[in-house]
């Protein structure tokens, strides 16, 4: 059987780069007998189109940033909280709390997740060194989503919607100064170009999700089911060491091109845990029950 | 069936449904269809739906319409005679005279919108009428307009660098840098093109009647100051920070609007006429562009492009009968889907070829660019041609036809950018080399 | 004839509504551009403008059609004897009726599924997507009924509307 898989990003990229991984391991595994074509870059279906092509059966399978729902269930979201999961093992800790409650919601669609890859942790992007959270005070900072756009007004910048594609230029003619993303994203839009210091503060680490119509997938002989939750079980280990890897090089990478990359200042990481205190109680409030199931079990690991 | 056969049933396909009266759209998303149901078990009807849905309700578009809009705003003003007018005693040397404003007036825009249907729209709808009027070769006007409004692509802001750079992982800021030297040196070559032209062919320029002082070329300037404010306030905006390259394009309306009222052509029907006029315009372009976006996610799925790709790829070439394989192959492609589709759906096989040929992706990029200008003017699928259809009442193969000088210059241009790399690395190092 | 003015005002309200949704992209990006100055976000401009401007397409599709601003290349078909021109512009008018036809039963599904899962945009407002997506779908079944309006048109041995298109700006 030939699959065809929808992701969202191109193929440099560690985490298309791992989907082809799993892929070829999916058909050693299966002996051949489910092959899955990758159409990486938004080939197929733009990103938010991922979920909903897959649930009605368009593709088997496919990609997804997960935030990307958080407006459909804030269960999707948790890893856009700033300072809730900072770092590696804490994010992994944090998936695995979200796990079960992510698996419940997507049956409701007929979905089953497959696995899921951390990006590298989300630093600040600025154009001068910070003493305190107070310097941000009136800066226009980059908003993407209902989360950074939060962020941005507890830190006292202004939020300013500016897409992917257009951060190099806003950049360029001052019309942003600040973002927050992760090393990676600054080194794919070159962050040098146009921006003097990069805070790595590991705020948070959204994740990439692989998954599967449940339909699809109980339609596959059994044999082949194992070998694809194997590979997907693999595949998520990879990536996870991947990404640590990629999150240590592109570190290095944006201080050989001229960045600087200084420790965050007490007084800074003070000011931003209390951000994201704010945020962690904030979105309690909009996940419900659900969410504090997820937040206990999370806090009790 | 194997991909040759099926590319060229599908190509005769098209060609056969275009040429029995059906609307571009429609037909585009007939050839969809099919390659769906000869490909692929996956729900082809589902999938138009959702891929239509997906490629038109984007904020990467909304440029378009009002782009559009402005075009139709400044329509109904005296901003075109005046730009003529004041324009018209500073050229009586030049051969070709007003003929180059088609082409400057394409390259200024281009400087604002990142679209070449959206710059074809809007100097035709002020350059078409002010010039045939002045008794300008009609072949000439419509030619001239369609090779130009595809520098829209290469002349930052473009989009489609936005999206070479995203999949390459390329600085699209130095995209945009490189894009300039070679814009203007295409403009440069279009206009030495118009120059010849007019000097061969004498009895197909106007005549011109009048002598004008130096005095009186200064006086005439004035009528120029409403066109370079418009311009400058837009261009102003991008770099000043107020706007983002998408958002000018709103800007562009504030101000036709504004020039509008202050030449006292703003009236309730005149803003209602601009507004349906757009309406019925951006309906056209976007209908067409998501019949062009479903067939180009339907050779996602048949896997055409990647695997004429990968038969470049396993032939082994050297640098350059590569760079002329892909030229070939762009061309080819480009006559049957949008160009832009043709860069997302092969660059993921020949960005590798790229780098093992050992050719700098940067320049890559703006080769691209070049090609897939090309692509806007071959039929039977080119926007430019649909939108200048749209425009003068011309079939498309008249407007390929007037274009094809111009086509054959993009070429010679593809030509000159692989014998003089510098053309487009040499502005991106300088500009960038601030460490 | 009744039915004559109900479908001619249904084809020109809808696309009265898809000019404002036009100039509402203009609004709201001005809106986005000057609250940017005052530090105020307009929530989801971007997304929604998408949205606009997909919904200002679909609804201006019927009158843009039978007005004659969609495109077809007529060059083949117009050197035809007169009879098989007129059967080609019935076969060209059948087919855009059964293809608008079947688009608009997946544009309807593609709504209908957003509404069963509730469906939300990403950004700043969730904006539940069978709104926009439902007016798509009626765009394409005012398309689907210009289609078939026009066919009956022409089978009656009239000239079809989209023959008087004279906005162009050559003549
Ligand atoms: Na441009
Ligand atoms: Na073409």
């Amino acid at each position: 059987e030939t699959w065809d898989m929808p992701t969202p990003y191109p193929d440099g990229n560690f985490q298309t780069k791992n989907v082809y991984w799993f892929v070829d391991r999916v058909k050693e595994l299966s002996g051949g007998e489910l092959e899955i074509n990758v159409h990486s870059a938004a080939s197929l279906f733009k990103m938010p189109e991922i979920k909903r092509a897959v649930r009605s059966q368009q593709a088997p399978i496919g990609e997804v940033l997960m935030s990307v729902h958080g407006n459909e269930n804030a269960l999707w979201e948790v890893d856009g909280i700033p300072f809730l999961a900072a770092g590696y093992d804490n994010a992994w800790n944090l998936w695995q709390a979200q796990k079960p409650l992510i698996t419940e919601l997507m049956a409701e669609e007929g979905l089953m997740p497959l696995y899921t890859v951390a990006w590298p942790g989300q630093g600040l992007y600025v154009q001068e060194e910070l003493s305190d959270l107070g310097a941000m005070e009136g800066m226009k900072f980059r908003a993407y989503n209902a989360a950074t756009s939060r962020m941005a007004e507890l830190m006292g910048a202004i939020p300013t919607t500016v897409q992917y594609a257009e951060v190099p230029q806003a950049f360029s003619t001052g019309l942003v100064s600040a973002m927050l993303t992760s090393g990676a994203t600054g080194v794919d839009v070159k962050a040098w170009d146009f921006l003097n210091v990069y805070y790595d503060t590991k705020a948070m680490h959204p994740k990439n999700m692989v998954f599967v119509n449940k339909r699809a997938f109980d339609a596959l002989d059994e044999k082949v089911q194992k070998a694809l939750l194997q590979a997907a079980e693999e595949a998520e280990k990879r990536g996870w060491d991947e990404s640590r890897k990629v999150a240590a090089d592109t570190v290095k990478t944006l201080a050989d091109n001229g960045m600087k990359v200084p420790e965050a200042s007490d007084a800074l990481v003070e000011g931003l845990k209390g951000v994201g205190e704010t945020m962690t109680g904030e979105w309690l409030e909009r996940a419900g029950d659900g969410g504090k199931t997820l937040i206990d079990a999370y806090r009790g690991m | 069936m194997d991909i040759a056969t099926a590319s060229i049933i599908l190509a005769i396909g098209l060609l056969v449904l275009l040429a029995a009266g059906l609307w571009v759209a429609i037909a585009l998303l007939i050839v969809g269809l099919a390659a769906m149901s000869m490909f692929s078990s996956a729900p082809a009807g589902a999938i138009m739906a959702t891929t239509v849905w997906g490629s038109i309700s984007t904020w990467t578009l909304t440029a378009l319409p009002l782009f559009v809009w402005m075009g139709e705003i400044l329509f109904r003003t005296r901003l075109s005679e005046d730009m003529f007018g004041g324009l018209a005693p500073w050229l009586t040397r030049l051969p070709g005279r007003l003929m180059h404003v088609n082409i400057l007036g394409c390259a200024v825009f281009a400087a604002v919108s990142g679209s070449s249907a959206a710059t074809a729209m809007t100097i035709g709808k002020m350059s078409v009428p002010e010039l045939s009027q002045r008794g300008y070769d009609e072949k000439q006007i419509i030619g001239s307009l369609a090779g130009s409004a595809t520098l829209g692509l290469l002349i930052p802001p473009s989009i489609i660098l936005i999206v070479y750079g995203v999949a390459a992982e390329e600085s699209i800021i130095r995209l945009f840098i490189a894009g300039i030297i070679p814009g203007i040196l295409l403009a440069g070559m279009f206009m030495s093109y118009v120059a010849v032209w007019s000097l061969m062919n004498p009895a197909k320029v106007p005549v011109m009647t009048e002598q004008y002082t130096l005095w009186q070329r200064i006086a005439a300037s004035r009528r120029l100051l409403p066109v370079i404010l418009l311009i400058g306030f837009v261009i102003g905006s991008i770099y000043a920070g107020l706007a983002t390259a998408t958002e000018a394009a709103c800007l562009g309306v504030v101000g036709a609007l504004a020039l509008s009222a202050l030449s006292r052509t703003l009236t309730w029907s005149t803003f209602v006429d601009s507004l349906i006029g757009a309406t019925k315009t951006s309906c056209m372009i976007c209908f067409i562009l998501a019949g062009a976006a479903f067939l180009s996610t339907a050779m996602g799925f048949t896997g055409i492009p990647r695997g004429l790709a990968e038969w470049i790829r396993d032939m082994q070439l050297s640098p350059y009968a590569l760079l002329a394989a892909l030229t070939v192959f762009f061309i080819v492609l480009g006559c049957f889907l949008d160009g832009i589709s043709v860069v997302v759906l092969t660059v993921a096989v020949i960005l590798p070829m790229i780098e093992a040929a050992g050719i700098d992706k940067l320049w890559f990029g703006i080769y691209v660019v070049l090609v897939v200008e090309m692509s806007q003017i071959t039929p039977p699928v080119g926007f430019n041609l649909f939108v200048i259809q749209g425009l003068t009442g011309r079939n498309i193969l008249y407007v390929a036809k007037a274009a094809l000088p111009f086509f054959l210059l993009m070429c010679a241009a593809v030509v000159l950018l692989i014998v003089f790399p510098e053309v487009v690395t040499w502005l991106p190092e300088v500009a960038t080399s601030r460490n | 004839m009744l039915i004559r003015r109900v479908l001619d005002g249904l084809y020109l309200a809808s696309a009265a509504l898809a000019a404002m949704l036009l100039a509402g992209i203009g609004v709201l990006i001005l809106a986005q551009i000057v609250g940017r100055f005052f530090g105020i976000v307009v929530p989801s401009a971007n997304e929604i403008s998408g949205f606009f401007l997909a919904t200002s397409t679909f609804l201006a599709l019927a009158y843009s059609f039978r007005g004659g601003t969609h495109i077809r290349v007529t060059l083949v078909v117009s050197h035809l004897p007169k009879h098989l021109h007129n059967a080609s512009v019935v076969l060209a008018l059948s087919v855009a009726t059964i293809l608008s036809g079947y688009f608009t039963y997946y544009a309807y599904g593609l709504a209908a599924e957003s509404w069963r899962y509730g469906d939300l945009s990403d950004g700043l407002v969730g904006v539940p997507l069978w709104i926009p997506q439902s007016s798509m779908a009626f765009g394409l079944v005012m398309m689907t009924i210009a289609c078939f309006d026009e066919l009956v048109r022409v089978l009656r041995g009239r000239e079809p509307s989209f023959k008087e298109n004279t906005e162009s700006v050559l003549d």
